[in-house]
């Protein structure tokens, strides 16, 4: 569902070149769940932000099934982040003055929804994942696994086809690390594609089916744990 | 989505309630200033014209005596507007010079007046002093001779009571509410009752002057008798200077732009065949004796046809050697007066209004810098740039609307305030109140909608540069 070839992304700091990403050949299949792994600053974050059509590479091209990132205007990529992408952030970034249900509602504003049905669903979404007690508190007055869970709520609502996650662990204890992780596993094994990043190589592997590897802005490693399976493989 | 947006900024203002409120009153005063100096500038303007409109100066000329040298129109064309205001002065000026060249405004003039295209009616002003003698009450006014039409094409701006003399040869007379104001009487208990008018005549000259100096002891009896004899002789040729009039009517005389109305109205008809002396004052006199016997009035005033080319009158008039002062042609430099005070307050109102914008940039560049994390969040979940561009418009845009509403209320509350205190102040006075400042929807319309389109303007800048946040960038600090 999506493939990209050759990304690079240069940035230049005065008069110095940064090569974050140099490079990259990826790609993702429908209800694939890849998991990226590599050391601070090897370039997982820039793959992310380029694959989410929030940043735009050097080099390279990037096509999904709603057509050539790279080639699109600036209009359509946003539409393409509203309908298609749901993210999650290692900062969990919320927006602290509202409402755990209305920063999920937020997340359905740019598909066009009325605001009954977004406020439904972020209840609905939110209930399911456990915060149904949660809903009118604000960022800061849940722990850092409920914020989490609010960002995935709000990442997951609007029923995207592609899920990015940034290090969604990165500024969880463990054992909300580990919930997270069981999270995802169920939302793999229910053929939602996701791609997430983490540095942290322990993390549960049974759910995902490819690891990838990098280094100085390079798919240094490669490992296919399993196959996707033909049910998931059907759903997009 | 619009109004998703305006819910964001409002509650986007409400968390800021002082930041946002100190913006506010900034457009609010900006806003309020313009309105209350418009307000007052439409009011003055109003007022005048309102005035013009009432008096009918607007289809009316006064023609003058021609002046020897200056010509016709010296007046009107004149380069100081002061001039208008002192037409008597130049008729005065003009005929204490070359006394042999001056072209008098007599009957003929005006008969010739009247036959113009256009012309209404045409009457002198033509005033003579008087003593009014209603019981054991007794003034001494200025009287006024006038065709008795003048009640009916001109009017009278207001009758307290009564009506106008409607002939005019009937002994009535129309009083003017100073002088039932001077006997402490009502309008309504005058009318009906008869007064006697005693004008200030050659006979009452003799009389006083003659009569005193006739009676000297030192003089011979024979001579007496002789003086005696030739000025009852004059007396008797000369026309009665009192007669008894019935007062029909009673008039407010209001102080009005240029000509006006005085305080006892007497029909032509009997005036003509009063013992008069056909000026109310020295300057009148002499251009009276310098232009011969005689010698006219100092001024007529022409009424014009609505559709009447009155710049074709006019010139007919100077052709004659008169001098015309048209009102109309007054107005018009007038109005540009106004046009240059309504641009000076408007000048000071943007300055105003201005600063005011500067502070809501302020504010916007503030609360933009403050949420640039945000603007990465709503990017990150779809947003487009001109979403969040219209997000910031919309804030900065209710901000304006907010103060644009409270300016016209500050502007309002502080044009009635000094709305009262002037009227106090011309009550005080012994004027009528008049009301100086003009509230309209469409001038409340036009301070909102500026107001708001100001604030737009001026968020413009801001929007746009929240629309080009980095995404990345923004979600990345920490
Ligand atoms: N906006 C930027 N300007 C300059 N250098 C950047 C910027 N963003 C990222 N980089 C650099 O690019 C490289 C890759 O960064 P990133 O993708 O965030 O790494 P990771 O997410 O793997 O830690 C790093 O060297 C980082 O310093
Ligand atoms: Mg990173």
């Amino acid at each position: 569902m999506l493939k990209a070839k050759g990304l690079t992304r240069v940035y230049r700091l005065g008069g110095e070149e940064i090569r974050a990403l140099d490079g990259v050949d990826f790609h993702v299949r429908s209800g694939e769940h890849v998991r990226i792994v590599g050391a601070s600053g090897s370039g997982k974050s820039t793959l992310l932000n380029l694959l989410a059509g929030l940043d735009h590479p050097t080099a390279g091209s990037i096509e999904t099934s709603a057509g050539s990132l790279t080639e699109m205007p600036p209009a359509r990529i946003a539409e393409y982040r509203a309908r298609w992408i749901g993210m999650v952030f290692q900062s969990f970034n919320l927006i602290p003055h509202q409402s755990a249900l209305q920063n999920v509602a937020l997340g359905m504003l740019f598909i066009g929804l009325p605001a009954r049905e977004r406020l439904r669903r972020a209840e609905e979404t939110l209930t399911e994942l456990g915060l149904a007690d949660r809903l009118h508190h604000r960022p800061g007055d849940l722990s850092g696994g409920e914020q989490q869970r609010v960002a995935l709520a709000r990442a997951l609502a609007k029923r995207p086809r592609l899920l990015l996650a940034d290090e969604p662990t990165g500024n969880l204890d463990q054992e909300n690390s580990a919930r997270l992780a069981e999270w995802f596993a169920r939302l793999s094994a229910a053929g939602l594609t996701i791609v997430v990043v983490t540095h942290d190589q322990q993390l549960a592997q049974r759910a995902v089916h490819r690891t990838l590897e990098m280094s100085y802005g390079r798919i240094v490693r490669e490992t296919t744990h399993r196959e996707v399976g033909p049910t998931a493989e059907g759903r997009c | 989505m619009l109004g998703e947006f305006l819910g964001m900024a409002a509650g986007n203002l409400w968390r800021m309630k002082l930041r946002t409120g100190l913006t506010v009153a900034g457009v609010a005063i900006g806003i309020g200033a313009l309105v209350t100096m418009f307000s007052f500038a439409f009011g003055l303007q109003r007022n005048v014209s309102a005035e013009f409109r009432e008096l009918g100066l607007f289809n009316t000329l006064h023609v003058m005596p021609g002046g020897p040298s200056g010509g016709p129109g010296v007046v009107v064309d004149g380069e100081d507007p002061d001039d208008s205001a002192a037409a008597a002065e130049v008729v005065g000026e003009d005929t204490g010079g070359a006394a042999d060249s001056i072209v008098i405004l007599d009957d003929a003039a005006i008969e010739a007046i009247a036959a113009l295209p256009g012309v209404v009616h045409v009457y002198p002003q033509d005033t003579f002093d008087a003593r009014l003698v209603w019981g054991s009450q007794e003034r001494e006014v200025t009287a006024q001779a006038l065709p008795a039409s003048f009640g009916q094409k001109r009017g009278v701006r207001k009758i307290l009571a009564g009506r106008f003399f409607t002939a005019d040869s009937v002994p009535e007379i129309v009083l003017s509410d100073r002088v039932l104001r001077a006997w402490e009487a009502a309008p309504d208990s005058i009318v009906g009752d008869t007064i006697t008018l005693q004008a200030a005549g050659r006979g009452a000259l003799v009389r006083e002057f003659v009569g005193p100096m006739l009676e000297d002891e030192r003089l011979p009896d024979e001579l007496r008798a002789l003086g005696q004899g030739i000025s009852e002789f004059y007396l008797s040729r000369l026309g009665e200077n009192r007669c008894r009039l019935a007062v029909v009517g009673v008039i407010e005389v209001e102080r009005g732009w240029g000509f006006r109305l005085h305080d006892a109205l007497v029909p032509s008809g009997i005036a003509g065949g009063l013992d008069r002396l056909g000026f109310s004052n020295p300057i009148e006199l002499l251009a009276r004796m310098s232009a011969g016997a005689g010698a006219g009035y100092p001024l007529a005033v022409v009424t014009l046809d609505q559709r009447a080319d009155a710049e074709a009158v006019r010139e007919a008039i100077e052709a004659r050697g008169l001098q015309v002062l048209s009102f109309a042609a007054e107005f018009a430099r007038m109005r540009r007066a106004f046009l240059i005070f309504d641009i000076i307050v408007g000048v000071v109102g943007i300055v105003a209004l201005a600063v005011a914008a500067l502070g809501i940039l302020n504010t916007m560049v503030m609360s933009i810098l403050e949420r640039v994390r945000e603007i990465g969040i709503l990017k990150s979940l779809g947003a487009r740039d001109s979403q969040i561009r219209w997000l910031f418009l919309v804030e900065s845009g209710l901000i304006g609307l907010l103060g644009s509403v409270g300016g016209w209320l500050l502007g309002w509350g502080v044009s009635r305030i000094l709305s009262l205190i002037v009227g106090r102040l011309l009550v005080s006075q012994g004027n009528p109140p008049i009301d100086f400042f003009v509230m309209t929807a469409g001038l409340a319309a036009a301070a909102i909608g500026f107001g708001v389109v100001v604030s737009l303007l001026s968020g413009l800048l801001p929007a746009a540069r929240a629309a080009r946040v980095d995404p990345v960038q923004a979600l990345r600090r920490e």
